[in-house]
Order: C-alpha cells, then sequence, then structure tokens
C-alpha cells in the first residue's frame, strides 16, 4: 500500500491542504521546518488509518467534530482506494461523496496492527534508531535476540520475559530461600499449622487433665487424714504436759486438807470475820495510845505563841498604800526626762521666733498665719519660680535657633552649578558592557593565540606528521569504521596467525612423539603384525592351491607342493604364536601407526591453512595501504592508525573551534569599535576632552567618573536648600514660646504682695526670701503643740508624789510612832515586815486548836469500833471453846488455810476447763492413762516433726490440685483453636496466591522466550538473506553482508561479512554500524510481512547521521522503497539535498 | 394453640473460612468469630422468639475437627437453651458421624440426641409434637436409612429430622438417598432436612425444608444464612421464615464490563455494585469476590494489570466500610475475536506468535514442569489445590500468554511505572 495522497481537510493548522507523494519515487522526503506541522502529519496517518481518539490535540483551529483527513492509497494489486476519515464514533470512512464506507474497509490492509504497533513497527526516529543499536549489542549477537531486537514488539517482549523472569525469581526457585515470598508464606503455613496443633484440645488431653485433677484430690485427701490423726496424738499428749503438774498439785492439797479435818466447822465468812475483829482490836490499841500523846504536845504548843492583834487589823490599810507604792516610784523617775523634753521644745519655738525676726517665741505663736495663706504663698511662690524658669529656656533656645539658621545661611557650598544628571545616566547604561566585552575579547586573544601554539605542538607529535592543519582538513581521511574494520581484521589474523602457529608446533610435537613411540614398540624385534598374518594366511592359501593343482601329478611334486603348504602353516603358526605372545605390542604399534597417519593429515591441513593466512596477510596489507593512498600518508599499523585518527581528527575539532572561537573574538572587536564613538560624544558632553586614540575602557571610566561627580554636587545641593527650610521653621517656633512664658511670668507678678502679706512679708520679697519664711512657718504648728503636751505631763507628776506623803505620815502616827520622822516609803516598808510576823505566828495557833478538835472527834469512834470487835471475838472464842479471847491467834490460821486449801482445789478444778481442752479431771485422768510421763517430751517432738512435715505435704497437694484444676480449666475455656484454624487456611490461601503468582509469571517468561525462539526460526533465513544486502547498501559495501555464525556454545549468533569474508561480530562493529544494521534489519523485517504492506515513516530519522552516513541510509531506503513506500519526515535540508544529488529523480521532495 | 419452633442445621462449628488474606487483625478476628457468634444468635433467637424447641439437622461439627472445647461451647450453648425451657432435638450427620472429638460432651438433659441404631420417636406432650429421627452412626447412609424412620403418629404434629442430600441434585454426595416422593410418604407434617448448605423450601406441602447453614464459610456460601422459624398453629404448620443469624456475610458479584470503554469505567461499575451488595449485607462483615466478564479489548490489560486493580478494587470497597474486604477479583473477561477480515498473521503478529507459542505441546510440557515444581515445594496438605491438571495448566497458559500481551499493551514491556 502506498499513499499516494493524503488531504488535510480541516486538521490542526491546516485547511484543505494536500501532501501528493509521487508514485514514480523510491522515497519521499516530506521537508518542513519547525512548526511547520511534521508533528500534525505524523499524527495524521494515524488518526487516518486507525480513526481518531477520543481526545484530540488538533481541533485547535477546527471544531473536535468536524476534523477531517482524506486519503488516495494504491494498493499492492494495482487498484486506489479513496476514503475519508471523519471524528465520531460510528461510520468514521466516508467515501469521496461522504457516503459511509464499511468500518473495517481497512482492516485488510492493516492487518493485526494498531495505532500502537504501526509507529512503534513501522515508524522509527533518531532516538530508536539510537536505541535499536543498542539493543543489538545487548543482544550480544544471540541470533535469536538479535533478530527479535530488530522489531519493537518482540524487543519489548524480550525485555518484558526479562523483567518476569527477575520477578518470578523473587517469588520462588527449587531451591529453599528465606529472601523468597514462597517460602516466607510456607514457614508461615508451617508455624499456623502448627501452632493449630498446640491450640487444639483433644478429648484424651481433656481426660487426661481431669484424671489428674482426682487424683491430685485424692492425695490432698489422704494428707488431710494423717494431718488430722497426729494432730489428734499430739494434742492429747501436749494436753498430758500441760495438766500434769495440775493433777500433782490436787493430789497434794487434798492431803493437806485431810490433817485440818479435826476443827469445827466454820464457815469461810464466819473465819474471815473473827480474822478482821482479831486484827481491828490489835490495831484500836494502838491507835488510841497515839492520839493521847499527840494532844499534849499541841497543847504545850498553843501555850508558847505571842500575837501582836493590833497590827492585825491596820493590815487593810497597810495593804493599800503598799499598792501605790509602784505608780510613785515610777513618777520619780519620769519626772526629770519630762523635764528635759520640755525644755527642748521651748527652744524649738524660741529657735522658729529667732529665723523669723521676732523678739520671743510668745510673739511667734502669737503670728502664726493659717493653713489657706501659707498654700496661696506656696502656690504663687511655684507659680512664679517656674514662669521664670520658662522664659530663660525659651531665651536661649530662641537664640540656638537664630544661631544655626545664621549658620545655614552662610553655607551656600562652593558655589558650583548643580545640574540634573540623570539624562547622562541613562545614556551610561548603554555602555555597561563595554569593560565585560573589552576584558573577554583581550583574554580571548590570548586564548587563541595558545591554542594556536598548543596545536602547532599536538600535531608535530603526530606519527606520520600530518603536515599543516589546514591541509590536512582537505585531505581524504578514510572512515573510521573502515580503519576499525582493518583493526579488527589485522587483530583476528594475528590471532589466528598464532593460533596456526602454535597448532602447528603442537602436530610437529605430537608426531615427534608418535614417531618415537613406533621407534620404541618395533625395537622388541620380531614383531607382528595382523598384515604379517594376512600375508602368511595368503602365502598359505596359494601354498594350498598349488597342492591342490598337484595332488593328481608327480609325488615329487606333490611333496614339494606339499612342503611349501606345510611351511605356509608354519609361518601362520609362528606369526600367529608372536601376535599371541605380543599382542599388546603390536596392538598399540598398529595404533600408532595409524595416529602418525592422521597426524600428518593434519599437520598439511594445518600448513594449508597458514598459507591461506598468508595468504589474506598480503591481500589486507595491500587494502590497508590502499585505503590510505588517498590521503597520501604512508599508514603504520591499524591499531597505531586508528588512535592517529582519532588524535588528528580531535586536532581538526580543535581547530574548528579555534576558528570558531576567532570569528567571535571579531564580532566583539567590531561591537566595541562602534560603541566607542558614542562614548567619546557622551564624555564630551560631561565636559571631558576626548583623545582618538585614548582607549575605549578609558573612556567609559572617564564618563563613569564625571558623571559620578555631578551626581554628587546634585545631591548635595538639594541636601542644603532642605536644611535651610527647617531652621527657618525652628526659630519661629522658638520664638512663640518664649512670649508665651513670658506672659505667664507678668501674671505671677501681679498676685505677689497681697500673698505675701499674709505670710508676713512685704511686697519686695524676693522667690527665695518666701521660700525661706514658709519653710519656717511649715514647722512651728508642730513644736507648739509639743511644748504645751509636756508641761501638762510635769503638772500631774508633781501632785501625785505629794497625796502619797500625806497618806503614809498618818498611818505611821497610829500604827508605829517609833517609826516617825523615817522618808515615807521607808517608814511603810517597816510596818510591813511587822504586820507578817504577826500574820504567821496567828495562823500557827489556829491550826494547832484545830488539830486537837478532830483528835478528840476519833478517839470517840475508835472506842466504839473496839467495842464492836471485841464482841465478835467473844462470840469466837466460845465457838471455839476457847478460854482467851487472846489465844484466839492460831486457830483462826488455820482455819484461814483450810479454806485456802479448798480454794486452790476448786481453782485447779475450773483451771482444766482452760488448759484440758474443755475436759474434766477424770477425763483427762483416763486419756493419760498408760502415757509414760518421761516419754512425753520426745513423744510431742517427735509429732511435731511429722506434722510439719506433713503441712509442707498438704501445701504441694494443694498446689497440685489447683495446677491440675488450672491445666483442666485452660482446657475447658480451649486455646482459641478456631483462630488458629482461621490462621491457618488463611496462610494456606497466601502460599498459593504466592505459587499462583510465580506460576504465571514463570509460564509467561517461558511462553514469551518460546515466541521469540519461533519467531527466529520463521523469519532467519529470508531476513538474513534480505538485511545482507540492505546491510551492504547501507556500509557502501565496507561490509558485504551479514552471515550466521556460531559461538563456543555452539549458538547461532549474526556477525557481519567483509568483502575479505573476515567476520565481524555485532560487538566488533562502529556504532554507525550497529545503527546501519538495525535499520537494514528493520526493513528486511517490514518487507517479510505477509499482508498489505504499509508504509515506513521515518521522523527525523538521520538527524545524528554525518551527510556520507545520510547517503548510505537514504540509499537503503530507497532499495526498500522499490517493494514499500518509505516516508521520511525531516526538518534539515541538507537531507533533502542529499537525496536529490544521491538518489535523483527517485526522491520526491515534497515542502510542507 | 400457637408456638413456633426453630429448624436449623449444618452449623459446622469453628470449621475456618476459606482464607481470606485479610491484613487487619480485628477484622480478621471478626470473622474468624462468625461461627460461634452465629451460634450464640441462634440461641438468642430462640430465647427471643419464645421457640417451644429447637431443631438442629446434623453436622454440627466438622468430622476431622479435634478440638474439644468446640464441643463444650455448643454444650454451653445447649445448657442457656435449657435454663430457657427450650429442649433441643439433634440428630448427627455425616460430620458428626466422624467426630472423635464430640463423643462424650456434657449436653444437658432437655438436649435429645435421636439414636444411630435405628430411628426413634421422641415426643411433646404438652403440644402434641412428635419429632422422629436417626443419626448417622458413619459417615456415608443408604437408603435403607430413610426408610427405616417409623410411621406417622395420627393426630400429632409429626416432624421428621433427617440429614440427606436427597436424590444428589444439588450437587452433594449420596448421603442417605431419597427423593421427595419417598418423603411424602411418611406422612409427616414437616421434613427437617440438613447436608445442603443453601437454604430452601423444597416442598410445602408436607414442608420439607433445607434451612441452610448457619454461617457461610467460602464464596460459594453467598447470601443471608441462618435457619427457618416455624409458625404452628392448632397443630398444622401455618408459616416457615428463613431467620438470618450469620455474623459474616459472603458475596459474589460477576460484573459485566464487555461496553465499558477504558477501564475508569470498568471501576466504577465494580463501585456501583460493590455499594448495593454492601447495602444488602446488614452491616455485618462481608468478604465479596467480584469476576470481571465480558468480550473487552481491555482484557489483556486486565490481566497484566490483575493484581493492581484487585488492590483498587478494595479500596473502593472500604469506602463504604472497614469490614467490608474483597476477597478476590477474578478475571473471566475474554478477548474480542479477531475480525475475519484481517490478513494472516506474519512475523510482526507478536499476538499470533504467542497463540501459536501457547499451544504448542512443548511449551505444554514446559508448563506441567513448572507447576509441578511448585506443587512439590508446597505444604502436603496445600498441593492438591495447585493447578496440575490439564484444564488448570491451559487456563495458567491463557493467562500467561494475555498477561504478555497486557503487559505490550499496557507498558512496552517495561513495567508498571
Amino acid at each position: 500500500m502506498r499513499i499516494e495522497e493524503l488531504r488535510f481537510e480541516r486538521y490542526g493548522h491546516f485547511t484543505d491542504r494536500s501532501l501528493v507523494f509521487r508514485n514514480d519515487a523510491r522515497l519521499h522526503i516530506v521537508l518542513g521546518a519547525n512548526e511547520a506541522g511534521k508533528t500534525s502529519a505524523l499524527s495524521a496517518i494515524g488518526d487516518l488509518l486507525f480513526g481518531f481518539s477520543k481526545r484530540t490535540d488538533y481541533d485547535f483551529l477546527h471544531e473536535s467534530k468536524a476534523l477531517r483527513l482524506g486519503a488516495r492509497l494504491r494498493l499492492d494489486d494495482g487498484a486506489t482506494l479513496a476514503f475519508r476519515r471523519r471524528k465520531g464514533d460510528k461510520n468514521t470512512l466516508l467515501d469521496e461523496f461522504d457516503k459511509p464506507l464499511p468500518d473495517d474497509v481497512l482492516a485488510p490492509l492493516l492487518g493485526a496492527a494498531t495505532r500502537e504497533s504501526f509507529f512503534v513497527e513501522y515508524g522509527l526516529t533518531a532516538r530508536a534508531l539510537r536505541d535499536g543499536g543498542q539493543e543489538l549489542l545487548k543482544a550480544g549477537g544471540r541470533l535469536a535476540e538479535t533478530l527479535a531486537a530488530s522489531s519493537a514488539q518482540l524487543a519489548a517482549l524480550s525485555r518484558l520475559r526479562a523483567r518476569l523472569d527477575e520477578e518470578a525469581d523473587a517469588l520462588f526457585g527449587a531451591r529453599k530461600a528465606g529472601t523468597k515470598a514462597f517460602y516466607v508464606a510456607a514457614a508461615r503455613f508451617d508455624d499456623a499449622d502448627r501452632h493449630l496443633r498446640e491450640a487444639t484440645v483433644t478429648a484424651d488431653a481433656l481426660k487426661a487433665a481431669e484424671e489428674s485433677l482426682v487424683e491430685a484430690q485424692a492425695a490432698y485427701e489422704a494428707l488431710r487424714g494423717d494431718h488430722e490423726r497426729i494432730g489428734r496424738d499430739l494434742a492429747i499428749r501436749a494436753r498430758a504436759a500441760r495438766t500434769r503438774l495440775n493433777l500433782a498439785q490436787l493430789d497434794a492439797h487434798r492431803a493437806e486438807l485431810a490433817r485440818v479435818a479435826d476443827l469445827p466447822a466454820v464457815s469461810a465468812e464466819e473465819v474471815a470475820r473473827l480474822r478482821a475483829a482479831f486484827d481491828d482490836g490489835e490495831r484500836l490499841a494502838a491507835a488510841l495510845a497515839a492520839a493521847a500523846a499527840e494532844d499534849a504536845a499541841d497543847q504545850a504548843a498553843i501555850a508558847a505563841l505571842a500575837v501582836d492583834e493590833a497590827l492585825l487589823a491596820r493590815d487593810a490599810e497597810i495593804q493599800a498604800l503598799r499598792e501605790r507604792l509602784g505608780a510613785v516610784r515610777k513618777a520619780q523617775s519620769d519626772l526629770p526626762r519630762r523635764e528635759g523634753e520640755r525644755r527642748i521644745a521651748q527652744e524649738a519655738l524660741t529657735e522658729s521666733a529667732r529665723r523669723l525676726g521676732l523678739a520671743s517665741f510668745e510673739a511667734l505663736l502669737t503670728h502664726l498665719p493659717s493653713d489657706p495663706a501659707l498654700a496661696g504663698a506656696r502656690e504663687i511662690i511655684d507659680a512664679r519660680r517656674r514662669a521664670e524658669e520658662r522664659v530663660k529656656e525659651a531665651s536661649a533656645q530662641v537664640e540656638e535657633a537664630r544661631r544655626q539658621l545664621r549658620e545655614v545661611e552662610q553655607d551656600e557650598g562652593g558655589g558650583e552649578h548643580a545640574a540634573d544628571p540623570e539624562p547622562f545616566l541613562r545614556r551610561f547604561d548603554a555602555y555597561s558592557d563595554i569593560p565585560g566585552d573589552a576584558d573577554h575579547l583581550r583574554r580571548e586573544r590570548a586564548a587563541h593565540a595558545l591554542e594556536a601554539k598548543r596545536l602547532a605542538e599536538d600535531a608535530a607529535r603526530l606519527d606520520p606528521h600530518p603536515g599543516a592543519l589546514d591541509e590536512l582538513a582537505c585531505r581524504p581521511l578514510p572512515e573510521r569504521a573502515e580503519i576499525e574494520a582493518a583493526r579488527s581484521l589485522d587483530a583476528e589474523l594475528a590471532d589466528k596467525e598464532k593460533r596456526a602457529f602454535a597448532d602447528i608446533a603442537a602436530a610437529r610435537g605430537k608426531l615427534a612423539e608418535i614417531e618415537g613411540e613406533i621407534e620404541r614398540y618395533s625395537r622388541g624385534g620380531g614383531a607382528a603384525t595382523l598384515q604379517d598374518l594376512a600375508t602368511a594366511r595368503a602365502a598359505r592359501d596359494a601354498a594350498s592351491a598349488a597342492l591342490g593343482a598337484h595332488l593328481d601329478g608327480e609325488p615329487q611334486e606333490r611333496r614339494a607342493a606339499f612342503g611349501v603348504l606345510r611351511d605356509a602353516t608354519r609361518d601362520i603358526d609362528a606369526t600367529t604364536d608372536v601376535l599371541l605372545q605380543d599382542a599388546d605390542r603390536a596392538t598399540r604399534l598398529a595404533s600408532a601407526r595409524e595416529r602418525l597417519a592422521g597426524e600428518q593429515a593434519q599437520l598439511k591441513t594445518l600448513l594449508d591453512s597458514e598459507a591461506a593466512l598468508q595468504e589474506r596477510r598480503a591481500a589486507a596489507t595491500d587494502a590497508w595501504q590502499e585505503l590510505w593512498r588517498a590521503s597520501g600518508f604512508a599508514p603504520r599499523a591499524p591499531a597505531a592508525m586508528a588512535q592517529w585518527l582519532d588524535r588528528a581528527l580531535d586536532l581538526l575539532e580543535r581547530r574548528r573551534r579555534l576558528e570558531e572561537s576567532r570569528s567571535v573574538a571579531a564580532a566583539l572587536e567590531d561591537k566595541l569599535a562602534a560603541n566607542s564613538d558614542a562614548l567619546a560624544r557622551l564624555v564630551t558632553d560631561l565636559g571631558g576632552f576626548v583623545d582618538s586614540d585614548t582607549p575605549i575602557e578609558a573612556l567609559h571610566k572617564d564618563a563613569q567618573a564625571r558623571l559620578s561627580r555631578l551626581n554628587k554636587i546634585w545631591t548635595q545641593a538639594r541636601e542644603r536648600a532642605v536644611r535651610r527650610s527647617h531652621a527657618e521653621e525652628d526659630v519661629a517656633r522658638r520664638e512663640a514660646t518664649l512670649a508665651h512664658s513670658l506672659k505667664a511670668l507678668e501674671e505671677a507678678r501681679a498676685h505677689w504682695p497681697e500673698r505675701m502679706g499674709a505670710i508676713g512679708l512685704g511686697g519686695e520679697a524676693s522667690v527665695a526670701q518666701s521660700e525661706a519664711a514658709l519653710g519656717v512657718w511649715r514647722d512651728v504648728p508642730m513644736q507648739r503643740k509639743e511644748f504645751e503636751d509636756q508641761s501638762r505631763r510635769i503638772q500631774r507628776i508633781e501632785q501625785d508624789m505629794a497625796d502619797f506623803a500625806a497618806d503614809v505620815a498618818l498611818l505611821v502616827d497610829s500604827a508605829g510612832p517609833a517609826l516617825a520622822g523615817q522618808a515615807p516609803l521607808a517608814a511603810l516598808e517597816a510596818l510591813a515586815a511587822r504586820l507578817e510576823a504577826a500574820r504567821g505566828a496567828s495562823a500557827r495557833r489556829d491550826a494547832l486548836r484545830e488539830a486537837v478538835e478532830k483528835r478528840a472527834a476519833a478517839r470517840k469512834a475508835l472506842e466504839t469500833t473496839r467495842a464492836q470487835a471485841q464482841g465478835a471475838l467473844d462470840k469466837g472464842r466460845e465457838a471455839l471453846r476457847l478460854a482467851s479471847a487472846a489465844a484466839m491467834g492460831e486457830p483462826i490460821a488455820k482455819l484461814e488455810r483450810r479454806a485456802a486449801l479448798m480454794q486452790m482445789i476448786d481453782d485447779i478444778a475450773r483451771h482444766f476447763v482452760q488448759i484440758g481442752d474443755g475436759l474434766d479431771e477424770a477425763a483427762l485422768r483416763a486419756e493419760q492413762a498408760g502415757l509414760d510421763p518421761d516419754l512425753l517430751s520426745g513423744e510431742i517432738e517427735r509429732l511435731t516433726i511429722e506434722q510439719a512435715q506433713l503441712r509442707d505435704d498438704i501445701e504441694q497437694a494443694v498446689t497440685a490440685r489447683h495446677e491440675a484444676e488450672k491445666r483442666r480449666d485452660r482446657l475447658t475455656a480451649g486455646n482459641h483453636a478456631e483462630r488458629a484454624a482461621q490462621d491457618r487456611a488463611d496462610a494456606g490461601a497466601d502460599v498459593l496466591r504466592v505459587a499462583d503468582r510465580w506460576l504465571t509469571r514463570a509460564a509467561a517468561a517461558r511462553l514469551a522466550a518460546q515466541a521469540i525462539e519461533r519467531h527466529r526460526a520463521a523469519v532467519q533465513d529470508p531476513l538474513i538473506l534480505r538485511a545482507s544486502a540492505l546491510f551492504s547498501l547501507a556500509t557502501a559495501g565496507a561490509f558485504s553482508g551479514l552471515c550466521v555464525d556460531y559461538d563456543d556454545s555452539d549458538a547461532p549468533t549474526l556477525a557481519g561479512r567483509r568483502p575479505d569474508d573476515a567476520r565481524t561480530p555485532v560487538a566488533g562493529m562502529s556504532e554507525g554500524a550497529r545503527d546501519q544494521l538495525y535499520l537494514a534489519l528493520r526493513l528486511a523485517l517490514l518487507e517479510l510481512r505477509r499482508a498489505e504492506p504499509l508504509p515506513f515513516i521515518g521522523d527525523d530519522l538521520l538527524a545524528s547521521f554525518d551527510e556520507k552516513r545520510v547517503a548510505c541510509a537514504l540509499t537503503l531506503l530507497a532499495e526498500f522503497g522499490r517493494g514499500r513506500q518509505a516516508i521520511v519526515f525531516t526538518h534539515h535540508r541538507h537531507v533533502a539535498d542529499i537525496a536529490r544529488e544521491t538518489l535523483g529523480d527517485a526522491a520526491d521532495v515534497t515542502i510542507l | 394453640m400457637r408456638f413456633c419452633f426453630l429448624h436449623a442445621a449444618d452449623l459446622h462449628i469453628d470449621s475456618p473460612l476459606a482464607g481470606l488474606g485479610l491484613k487487619d487483625e480485628a477484622v480478621a478476628e471478626r470473622f474468624a468469630r462468625a461461627g460461634r457468634r452465629a451460634v450464640e444468635a441462634l440461641v438468642d433467637e430462640a430465647v427471643a422468639a419464645r421457640a417451644a424447641f429447637v431443631v438442629i439437622s446434623g453436622d454440627i461439627f466438622d468430622g476431622d475437627w479435634k478440638d474439644v472445647t468446640t464441643g463444650l461451647f455448643f454444650a454451653r450453648a445447649l445448657g442457656r437453651l435449657d435454663r430457657e425451657g427450650i429442649p433441643t432435638f439433634i440428630v448427627k450427620g455425616n460430620h458428626d458421624a466422624d467426630s472423635l472429638m464430640s463423643k462424650s460432651l456434657p449436653y444437658p438433659r432437655s438436649a435429645r440426641l435421636f439414636a444411630s441404631a435405628r430411628a426413634e420417636t421422641h415426643v411433646i406432650e404438652p403440644l402434641r409434637v412428635a419429632l422422629h429421627g436417626r443419626s448417622f452412626s458413619s459417615r456415608l447412609v443408604d437408603g435403607a436409612f430413610v426408610a427405616s424412620y417409623p410411621a406417622r403418629r395420627e393426630g400429632w404434629l409429626n416432624i421428621g429430622v433427617l440429614h440427606t442430600a436427597l436424590d444428589g441434585s444439588r450437587g452433594h454426595a449420596s448421603y442417605a438417598p431419597c427423593t421427595i416422593e419417598d418423603l411424602r410418604r411418611f406422612g409427616y407434617d414437616y421434613w427437617a432436612l440438613g447436608h445442603v448448605h443453601a437454604a430452601e423450601i423444597v416442598a410445602r406441602d408436607p414442608f420439607i425444608v433445607y434451612p441452610g447453614n448457619i454461617q457461610g464459610r467460602s464464596v460459594k456460601e453467598t447470601g443471608a444464612k441462618g435457619a427457618m422459624r416455624v409458625s404452628v398453629e392448632d397443630g398444622r404448620i401455618v408459616d416457615v421464615t428463613p431467620v438470618a443469624l450469620d455474623r459474616a456475610r459472603w458475596a459474589h458479584e460477576t460484573i459485566d464490563i464487555a461496553d465499558c470503554a477504558d477501564e475508569a469505567e470498568a471501576l466504577a461499575r465494580i463501585e456501583a455494585r460493590l455499594g448495593a451488595v454492601h447495602a444488602l449485607s446488614e452491616a455485618r462483615p462481608l468478604a465479596a469476590r467480584v469476576t470481571l466478564a465480558g468480550a473487552t479489548p481491555l482484557h489483556a490489560r486486565l490481566v497484566a494489570r490483575r493484581e493492581a486493580l484487585e488492590e483498587e478494587t478494595r479500596a473502593l470497597a472500604f469506602r463504604f466500610a472497614d469490614d467490608f474486604w474483597v476477597e478476590q477479583l477474578k478475571l473471566a473477561t475474554q478477548a474480542p475475536p479477531r475480525s475475519p477480515a484481517a490478513a494472516p498473521s506474519d512475523a510482526l503478529d507478536v499476538e499470533a506468535l504467542l497463540r501459536e507459542a501457547a499451544s504448542d505441546p512443548a511449551f505444554g510440557a514446559t508448563l506441567a514442569e513448572l507447576a509441578t515444581l511448585v506443587a512439590d515445594r508446597l505444604p502436603r496438605s496445600l498441593r492438591g489445590d495447585a493447578p496440575t491438571d490439564a484444564p488448570a495448566l491451559a487456563r495458567v497458559a491463557e493467562t500467561a500468554r494475555d498477561l504478555l500481551l497486557g503487559e505490550l499493551a499496557e507498558f512496552g514491556g517495561e513495567g508498571a511505572p
């Protein structure tokens, strides 16, 4: 299929625009500058063939639904198909008359191609071409991958396969690895499985737990029984130990009781009463005697006492005076202090009078002004003083402001004229680049000189010498690829020569070895070979035949023939014997001879190969020389020349850059020269003088300095004007302030005489005088108050002291005339001492009298009690049948003992209740019958130990029972086995998911590999055949074609074939050759397409090619264009030019 | 006289749900506990509905389940019914017959277990109800099993409690085989069946009823699950109503995306369907499988992006609830048939190359080796689930092919960005 016409009816910025492709051309070049619509045209081809996308970028001029394209196609069978494509959902294909065409009318043309696959397979960009070359390199020459790489989709499939392999490998591998997701998931499943087993509570486990609980309970019960029995035995023995002593005491008490059984029966209460009466009688007699003695002593003491009753009668009076003593003593000590304070107050008043110029303090107190008069005076003083201060301050400020104004008026600068610099600055700005440009130009020139020198030096180091670089640039040098090919061939030949030399040497060594072997085996002598045996057998057969022929002949002949036969038979036997005896040596010899022949043949082959190699070497050398002939250089070895070429090309490149740089410098120089005149005019306008030789940088600096000065003068003038305006405003403001202050002072002076008169001063008093008087008057009221207070206090003290002395004199006259004449205080103290002595004697006498009275009453009571006791004793005596009451002491003691014994017996019986655990005496005695008292403590100790041991055992049994119970409960409650089962199910599902993911990826990777292999098998032969021809064209014969080689592992690989039949692997090709190879393979593959051929679209395909290679590539595309349509879009005009030059009319150039 | 009873079957207590791959522990816990909570819901329902009794038609436990606390849990549940005065009538099913764990569980006195040696009848005198039943003694019982049920007791409400697959037409193996006609002949008023996990009122005269299992356990058991509440009035069945008791729910939505222009449109349709299915879940934790179907040009791209799409679908489900989990996104889509008008395939037709390679017996052998390799490394108990048979391998081959085509179309072999 060929596109004959592509119509942009309404599309992008096109309206009714057509591209016509000439039918007889082999290559169509669509030349369009950037923005000419090249991308639109490419997109239009896609939209035309495959329909508009839902969203389009080409509706900016025409409405989206109005977009329309048209085309006329020439099919492979010569038929024409004209149709139009509109944007829409259905019926988007129309004929010339806008009638809908079937949607699948293009299907036979497009086959399985989609919009994406069309541009991927049939379209090619410079970038894709370079990437394709890299893909070939990555494929490492392996045929399947190389052929796959030539198809964009298969290349993608190959990359996808590698990625899927990686993903699959991360998921799973035959070898277990902890990092692989499958084994991680499987480990999780195993964990979950184990956890489920652990969590499962089986019926057996639960039964076992219950049984162990029953056992633990039984063990506990048994221990409890033992513990109770031992406890009982221990209690009996402990009780026996406790009660044994009491039982013995009981026996002793009862025996003693028997001994006083003869006493009459007297109740215990009666005994107690007798005892009390007996003891009372004794005690009362003693008490009565003691009371009589005490009475006598007290009466004697009362008689000896003397008491001053008169003094005691004045007791209250004396006490009242004594209570006033404290106040009198304090008044005596305060009086001098008070008098001193009154004197000080008086002196202060006198001083104030003096300061105010008055005669005495009394005159002062008479003239004391009122408080309002004082306040009025204070106010007027303050007002006058403030007004005077403000007038003074304002006068000074007015003077200062006037001084500053005068200064400003005097400073009028240097009298220089100030002009606005702004217009000059704007002109100067236009030349801001000049210093940088001038500096740059100077550096560039220095760098050019240096580079030129280095270029000459570097060129001189090259061997062969390249001569002048300008000449070298014109010489036709071989292509890098050709040198590379020669280098590769040289290396290959050298390698092969080296290997051939080694192989020949090895073969010769082997031959010598085999010959030595043969000689060694032959040295044994008499060696027989199978050949010898065959010869002998032939001789025998001949002799046998001769004998047969002579059987009917003469006996002599028969005998002779028989002899020959016998000899032959012997020979066979001898040979056979030797063979049998020396079979091994013979076999080795035969083998050695066979190998010798083989090695000789091999050596010959090797020598032939070496000769062929030498021929190839000679041819290569000739070709090498020929390659360089046009350049005029005598080449060194290819490897050296490859380096030489690199350096030479580098030198040429540096020379080119130097030239470019020089032209830039020249342009810069022109620019500076043009600016120089304008800058000179500016300097002149600024008042400078310009010399025509002045360098432009100096002009720039001069202009800059002048502008700077102008700007400075302008700025200073503006600052002075502002300062003067400020000074004038300041003077006016200060003068206004002064006038205001003077007015306030006048007002204060008007009120002055009136206010001063109120405090006793005349109108002429100054501010300082009035302030001093005011200060004195302020203190006078306080001083007067102090003086009056002290005078009142002194008067009161003196009155109190006189009253006290009169009262004391009156008392002394009546109660102690002997004391008259003593000071009041001393007389009072003497009377008080005498009063205290009289009080003591009186109290003592009263106490003795009271004791005597009390004792008399007590004696009377004792007498009564004694009579009662005696009555009771008399009754007892009769009961005890005693003659005298005095002998009753002993019988009463015996009665008491008997009662005590009976009480003790009762106590013990009661005590048994406490220590005998509630058992009575009979029970205790019965319980202890048979117990050996001597063994009691030992048995208790033994039983105690046993009991402690049992307690431990019981504690353990309780713990064991508790544990068993807990275990049973835990099992009954369960271990969340259902959750564990769920976890296991989840983990299992996870493992299967990972396995499934792996299987899908691994299968997909294998499937991709098989698809790539199928592709290779399908296309290999025709593809390589066609690509071989195209590649030869594309390399302008540098390669004669392609061939299939085999690598070390016998895998097929693709290689380039040189005209001399040398093979260059893909890795050995230059980058350019690889790109051409990729292009050749791509185009050859497109040609293999069985369906209607689609046009090949190159999009700026040759952007990175040099002209020679562009020509080759265009030739290649034109060759493809014989059978298929090839369209190249480009914005490089030289591509179109080269196409016209190279292809002539076969190239169809259309300008977009 | 009016009363009602509950009919449940196939509790399969503590049988795990199919693996969900849940990441959220709390939600996983809710799914894991759903089985037991459904049993508790059965008891709650019986108490709330003041049920006269509860009938359980077999398969209370899984046969190979060994954890005895499962039995104790069930015994506790029955204990609560006992305390509420609600007796329980139970036959053992094929799974129970295998269960060693449940041999001697401490059931309360009111729980009546039908004998396995012969069919027997339990009566509830005050209600004039006679329940006839027989437990499985082994995993498989034959047709004579059903024939051994006793004759109808005249004047009573006769209930047959039977674990059976009927004629096996519901996709279950032939356990206690019988036909509907066989059952009708007994003249019972209600056949309380168990075994088939889908609820079904098989017949209404008399009532022959499968209540279905009480809690769905996999994506095959979708929708509401529970028991039947049977209302009786004057000795006659008047109503049979399903009661949802499940505490987690399964759903399987097959969504036709044939007319979706792109993936975004397909996702919008998935979201709409997820919303609809979630609305029916009655606020239960929900596990849904989404299967996309239909012939669509997106097919290969969907295969390549299946895992990413699955994650996106899960994210869509989470918009409706935290415990709405998409168990799996399955693809049952196909590529549209290739146009017959298209040219024959050639070396540039990668799709054709892949199709031919996928149908190559050599690739089949390679695939079988791969499948065997991974199956051999699987834990023993999972090996049966590995795809090693021919149909499964054919599906893997198709998926592998579509994965490659999808990846090429989507990313040009470079992988997702």
